[in-house]
């Protein structure tokens, strides 16, 4: 609380101001009108998108991210974050041990369930 | 007189100042010395007239002139105190489709010969009276506020816009209604955020002021009067930008001085 209003009298950048928060609320909402696209499609993108990355590689679905982000020029791309959680392909760590392995087939699940 | 502009002032989102905004840089454009017409476009919602304190001289209107029921030079009414500076009333009893875009071209072709300037104010939305609003325009002003909404029509706006780059050249943007104290807490998006969400260049930048109310209702544009108060003042330089000088923003942040003082105690 006294930090609070040291801070505000200090005007230190507070980056939880409410336009902050409208600013990246704009981003999104912007992007997904310009390309005329319900955030549900990416939601359906981002998980077919994990199963593919789920071929290859142990992934963290859970805290992967994937959205449209936009960029100078009215131009935007695509950002996936997608966490790895072994080393190597996945063949190769078939035989790790067994909570890896329950780990992965949870991941699994989820991304099919997702789908 | 091909050197003639014609310059749209549209924003999507209602309420923003489009209206304030076409009187303000038209008032100031031709106390400049240029010949400038203001065309208010917004069939049946005509607000134009009162802004610039001409109510009571209109007699033709806009959809009389594509009528053929008068001459263009009767429908145009001059102002009061600037000279060389006219207004194309709407009509108040219509609506839009009663013109169509041809009919809009022919009379904005008509405008060119006449005036440096034409400024047309364009009705919100982005419908039919949109579409008739850009037709003729060479560029566009996009007046957009701090919110939300506002930003969010702009960029359809923009979009709409940057699909007819052959023809309209330069499309700006003027963001209206600035609170610098809410951006200095972070309670507003910046400028700087605005500008970067919409990728398009500003011209301008009006403060938040209440000497806006008191103008509009005397019906005299801000921008004539003779002080150095915010935001007429940001609308005079708008219209220097517009005639290609290189105008530098105003500081904003003069207003919160007194915070800034605490401030400096503290550190």
């Amino acid at each position: 609380m006294i930090k609070n209003i040291i801070d505000w009298l200090l005007g230190e950048k507070k980056s939880s101001g409410s336009g902050d928060i409208a600013v990246n609320r704009m981003k999104l909402m912007v992007v997904h009108d310009r390309y005329q696209m319900p955030p549900a499609i990416v939601e359906e993108m981002k998980s077919e998108l994990l199963k593919v990355a789920a071929k290859y590689f142990d992934i963290d679905t859970e805290s992967a991210e994937c959205m449209i982000k936009s960029q100078g020029n009215r131009r935007a791309f695509i950002s996936a974050t997608v966490p790895l959680l072994s080393r190597g392909f996945k063949e190769k760590n078939d035989n790790s041990n067994s909570t890896d392995k329950s780990n992965r087939k949870n991941k699994k699940d989820l991304s099919s369930s997702a789908a | 007189m091909s050197n003639s502009k014609v310059i749209v002032v549209t924003s999507g989102k209602g309420g923003v100042g489009k209206t304030t905004t076409t009187a303000n840089i038209g008032a100031a454009l031709a106390s400049l010395g240029k010949k400038v017409c203001v065309v208010d476009m917004d069939i049946g919602l005509r607000n134009l007239d009162i802004l610039m304190g001409l109510e009571n001289r209109v007699v033709y209107n806009l959809v009389d002139v594509i009528e053929g029921s008068c001459k263009l030079k009767q429908a145009l009414v001059k102002d009061k105190k600037v000279p060389n500076l006219c207004m194309l009333a709407a009509a108040q009893t219509r609506d839009k489709t009663a013109v169509n875009g041809e009919q809009v071209l022919e009379l904005i072709n008509e405008l060119r010969t006449e005036f440096d300037i034409v400024l047309v104010d364009c009705p919100a939305g982005i419908e039919s009276g949109f579409q008739n609003s850009i037709v003729g325009a060479d560029e566009a002003l996009v007046v957009v506020t701090p919110e939300m909404s506002s930003v969010r029509d702009a960029d359809r706006i923009v979009g709409l816009l940057e699909a007819r780059k052959d023809q309209i050249g330069a499309v700006r943007l003027i963001v209206n209604r600035v609170k610098p104290g809410l951006i200095e807490t972070h309670q507003m998006m910046s400028i700087e955020d605005i500008t970067e969400i919409l990728a398009i260049e500003p011209i301008g930048i009006v403060p938040d002021d209440e000497d806006v109310v008191i103008s509009t209702n005397k019906g005299e544009p801000l921008s004539l009067l003779d002080t150095n108060k915010s935001a007429g003042q940001a609308y005079r330089n708008i219209a220097r930008r517009l005639l290609g000088e290189d105008v530098p923003f105003m500081d904003l942040n003069k207003k919160v001085g007194i915070f800034k003082k605490i401030k400096a105690l503290f550190a």
